[in-house]
């Protein structure tokens, strides 16, 4: 038996894993702690919020009732077919951060795997991918939007759809710049010396050190999401009446905007606060995942 | 400018990093002396606080890094009490220090030429003339080759014992009254390592400077040093003249290092070495007492209570050990 | 004594890419036809310093690069030009370890996990057996079992190659390259890790190539050595001959190159002259030959065949022949 070495063997005597770590760090982060703060009370609004404030969103009062500014009944008044707002902002909330998260986690995935294989197997492989992510990079995003908008159809999961085919490749590019630097690694040729299959390397090595910036990215890619989604359905695409969107509040309130301008303020406002949230939250954990926090 | 004089007194020197995590004493109470033209050879692993005791005398020490306490008296005066202005007059010319990594302490975009120029610029009243004529002077004088030809090269088209070799006519360029070396030739083959070595040894005996040698090789220090101070976890533990470090080590740390590096000393091969067991301590889980206590072989119960002093056993031997190894073994 | 690696004339060079579209402007020639043969239970030892191409060697037999020509025989069987999915079997017999204790291991797995992955990958033993092993081979290697959860952050250099050293052998292999196994470690840890090496090569029937660069290091584990200058093998011989009766002027420079840890020792030197010459362009027959005190005309003309000498004692030199007979004079 080697000598057992009779020491503070490890150089911590508390159980730090690397979570552990972001997390504490993370919460030294004053701006990141009042992102989460405002977006805990933001997904509080948009979840809970519509069990508390038990108003139908899509309940058109009766004639004259258009338009009202904010009263008891109507804490932010009533819009053009006589819906509460504060109702409909809620659940605007629900639909908006639902496309938000979901596109952007779908987009950071296909961008994952993407840059994964790109930045593993190298050569024509890399190549092949790399030029489709700079053709589509090259083109000019709303133009574009619009006609595959209009091919795809009106609608969340057209919506969804075509903010993930603009949004990947950020991150392919991200990830694949990550893992070319993870495959200098001696860890890498160790895994390759035990004869560690390509995918085991690119899933079990690598994956788990691209987490980190994949995280950031992913953050902060809901709240340009999000923005996406309100630019779409500002446009006609997108999330469709008697649906309520933040972002298609927004259109709506074109029409009235110099009548109630507050019909602007407060999708507008929701989104402004929204997104902020996200990016500092992202700011946050990117700061806290620095790889540079131990080595 | 007298021989056994004394040019640098460092005096309970005490530097600490305030990080999140606790407060780390990388530095903590350390003592030693280095006269004109002398070499002073600071020998410790990773963690003991050599370089950190370095940068403090050249008052380089950034956050969270503090020095809290001691004096630095070179040349009569306290440095740490030095205005920053002050300061930057000596650095490079009066101290001198060369590092480990040449590339990266040469800026690239930069000629060679140029930084030894400017690093004479600095401190000297000469024309830029007269400063390129010293610096292809320099050159030669460090061994490198056709010196006006190097003189317009880049850092990175020179090999790595040019560029160390280059540092070390930057440092020497103002006379420096002390060079400090920190693990200078660590990063190069041995046999460049040999080259700058003998370099070293000339060019001290040439300029008379004095010389602090920092670095964890033993083999180096013997080759290099008048004395020797031993360090571990940020105090000094042995400190004494060469021959008497290596021939008759107090302290078990040091007499368990002389056992246990493999050197072209030992005769058999494929035999166990005596290691010494354990680890050096994380900073922040410093053991009670003596640092080196649950490494120690002869360890006793005080040993694990109290810190010892560094203790003056034999004339100008001390050791900071409650029971110095008695037997004047011959280790080497 | 059977040989359980036989290299034949191994040829390694890198593209060096240049131009508009990349293409090969040059050639590395990190290793340049080299042969040699490892005993089955010895520790054969690669030296040389900088570019000698030894590391390369080392990972071409692995197959982790891909030889450019030449041979591989690994226990009787030609592995140089197999398909990487014909090679997985034998990695099981197969084995590295890594210099660097910090970058070899997956900042992001548990040890547990890191040790356990070789008998995943090779579906070795179900999952219970697989973790029963784990703690068998912690405890072989010195680690305490309870730390299987902990990430390698939490460790220190030493216990890390640890790690590195039990991922090594979960399968237990025939066959280990050492790459530098110690040079990171702090001077007090390498005895330790060492002693552990020599420890399991007893234990386990091991067969190392060991590569580094210190040769005090290689004197202490080593039956045999090869000495390596810019890709070529120049003597290869039993440890205490080599150290005892170096035949080529590189060795015999490299040897007096290593400082001693004695300070009586007086190093006479042979001091090389200039610089490595560069990998991409070496120089004309024998690669030495612009750093060799002994270079004559013939050096330039004929490359120097590595012939035996006497008794497996192989020299590369003009003026070294058989029955160790030495001719070589001081040019001027």
């Amino acid at each position: 038996m080697a000598e057992e070495i009779a020491l503070g063997e490890v150089t911590q005597t508390v159980e730090y894993s690397y979570w552990r770590l972001v997390f504490h760090r993370l919460l030294k982060h004053k701006l990141a702690m009042v992102g989460l703060v405002s977006l805990l009370i933001i997904i509080l609004f948009a979840l809970v919020g519509p069990f508390i404030w038990r108003v139908n969103p899509f309940l058109q009062l009766a004639g004259g009732e258009e338009l009202l500014p904010p009263s008891v009944a109507h804490p932010l008044g009533t819009d053009d077919y006589a819906r509460d707002v504060l109702a409909r902002l809620m659940y605007g909330g629900r639909i908006s951060l639902l496309i938000g998260f979901s596109a952007a986690t779908s987009a950071t995935v296909v961008g994952a795997v993407v840059g994964l294989t790109a930045g593993h197997y190298g050569g024509i492989v890399d190549t092949i991918l790399m030029r489709i992510v700079d053709i589509l990079l090259s083109i000019p995003i709303f133009p574009l939007l619009i006609a595959l908008a209009s091919v795809v159809g009106k609608g969340i999961l057209p919506l969804i759809f075509v903010i993930v085919v603009f949004g990947w490749m950020g991150d392919a590019r991200l990830v694949r710049s990550v893992v070319l630097s993870l495959k200098e690694e001696e860890f890498s040729e160790a895994a390759r010396a035990i004869g560690c299959s390509g995918r085991r390397i690119m899933f079990v090595h690598y994956l788990p050190n691209v987490m980190a910036p994949i995280i950031v990215s992913t953050t902060l890619g809901i709240g340009s999401a999000i923005i996406y989604e309100a630019s779409i359905s500002f446009l006609g695409f997108g999330v469709q009446a008697p649906l309520a969107s933040w972002g298609n509040m927004l259109q709506n309130a074109q029409n009235y905007m110099f009548i109630t301008p507050r019909m602007v303020w407060y999708p507008g406002l929701a989104i402004l606060f929204t997104v902020l949230s996200f990016n500092f939250m992202g700011d946050g954990l990117r700061d806290a995942m620095d790889p540079k926090l131990y080595r | 400018m007298e021989k056994n004089q004394i040019l640098v007194d460092v005096k309970d020197l005490k530097t600490y990093f305030f990080t999140d995590d606790g407060v780390v004493e990388a530095v903590d109470g350390v003592s030693f002396t280095i006269k004109r033209g002398e070499v002073l050879g600071l020998v410790g692993e990773s963690g003991c606080g050599k370089s950190v005791a370095s940068l403090s005398i050249m008052r380089l020490i950034d956050k969270p890094g503090k020095i809290v306490g001691g004096e630095v008296i070179f040349k009569g005066e306290d440095l740490l009490k030095k205005t920053e202005e002050e300061i930057r007059k000596i650095r490079g010319s009066e101290i001198a220090m060369i590092f480990q990594e040449p590339m990266t302490s040469l800026n690239p975009v930069f000629t060679i030429g140029n930084q030894i120029i400017e690093a004479i610029l600095l401190h000297q009243d000469l024309s830029e003339e007269e400063a390129k004529k010293r610096t292809i002077e320099l050159l030669n004088l460090v061994g490198i080759p056709e010196p006006e030809r190097r003189f317009n090269q880049y850092p990175h088209e020179l090999s790595g014992g040019m560029r160390q070799r280059a540092m070390i006519a930057m440092a020497i360029s103002c006379n420096p009254d002390l060079l400090i070396s920190d693990e200078a030739t660590t990063a190069l083959d041995v046999t460049i390592q040999a080259q700058i070595l003998e370099l070293m040894k000339d060019l001290q005996k040439k300029i008379g400077m004095a010389v602090l040698f920092i670095t964890h090789d033993l083999a180096l220090v013997a080759e290099m040093a008048n004395n020797i101070a031993v360090t571990y976890t940020g105090k000094i533990v042995e400190y004494s003249d060469a021959r008497s470090v290596f021939k008759n080590p107090k302290h078990p740390y040091t007499y368990g290092l002389l056992r246990s590096v493999p050197s072209l000393l030992f005769e058999e091969t494929k035999v166990e070495l005596p290691a010494i067991e354990g680890m050096v301590p994380s900073p922040y889980h410093m053991p009670q007492g003596c640092h080196f206590n649950p490494r120690c072989p002869f360890v006793t119960e005080i040993c694990r209570k109290e810190m010892p002093e560094l203790n003056e056993l034999e004339p100008h031997h001390l050791v900071r050990c409650f029971h110095p190894v008695q037997a004047a073994k011959e280790v080497v | 004594m059977k040989k359980i690696l036989e290299v034949q004339n191994l040829v390694k060079f890198f593209p060096v890419l240049g131009g508009v579209f990349s293409r090969p402007v040059g050639w590395v020639k990190a290793v340049d036809d080299v042969s040699f043969h490892i005993y089955e239970g010895e520790t054969f030892s690669l030296v040389g310093e900088t570019g000698s191409g030894k590391t390369t060697i080392g990972k071409t037999i692995l197959r982790l690069i891909e030889p450019t020509k030449g041979k591989i025989i690994f226990d009787g069987k030609d592995v140089t030009s197999i398909s990487l999915s014909e090679m997985r079997p034998l990695r099981r017999s197969m084995q590295i370890i890594f210099q660097d204790p910090y970058g070899s291991l997956n900042p992001r797995l548990p040890i547990g996990e890191i040790i356990r992955e070789p008998l995943l990958v090779h579906k070795i033993g179900t999952k219970k057996e697989q973790e029963e092993r784990v703690v068998e081979i912690m405890k072989l290697v010195g680690l305490s079992p309870e730390y299987l959860h902990r990430y390698p952050h939490e460790f220190s250099g030493g216990q890390r190659q640890r790690i590195g050293i039990a991922r090594a052998v979960a399968l237990n292999p025939k066959f280990i390259v050492a790459d530098e196994p110690v040079s990171a470690l702090d001077a007090s840890i390498q005895a330790q890790v060492l002693n552990l090496l020599l420890e399991l090569q007893q234990k386990l029937a091991l067969t190392y190539l060991l590569i580094a660069h210190n040769l005090a290091v290689v004197r202490h584990v080593s039956d045999r050595v090869g000495v390596m200058y810019l890709g070529k093998l120049f003597e290869v011989t039993d440890t205490k001959e080599l150290f005892d009766n170096p035949l080529h002027p590189y060795t015999q420079a490299l040897l007096s190159a290593i400082p001693v840890p004695d300070p009586d020792v007086k190093k006479v030197r042979v001091l090389l002259q200039g610089d490595l010459p560069s990998p991409i362009n070496p120089p004309s027959g024998c690669r030495f030959r612009t750093r060799c005190r002994y270079a004559k005309d013939i050096c330039a003309e004929k490359e120097p065949p590595l012939i035996d000498v006497d008794n497996e004692h192989y020299v590369a030199c003009h003026f070294v022949k058989k029955g160790k007979k030495v001719e070589y004079t001081p040019s001027l």
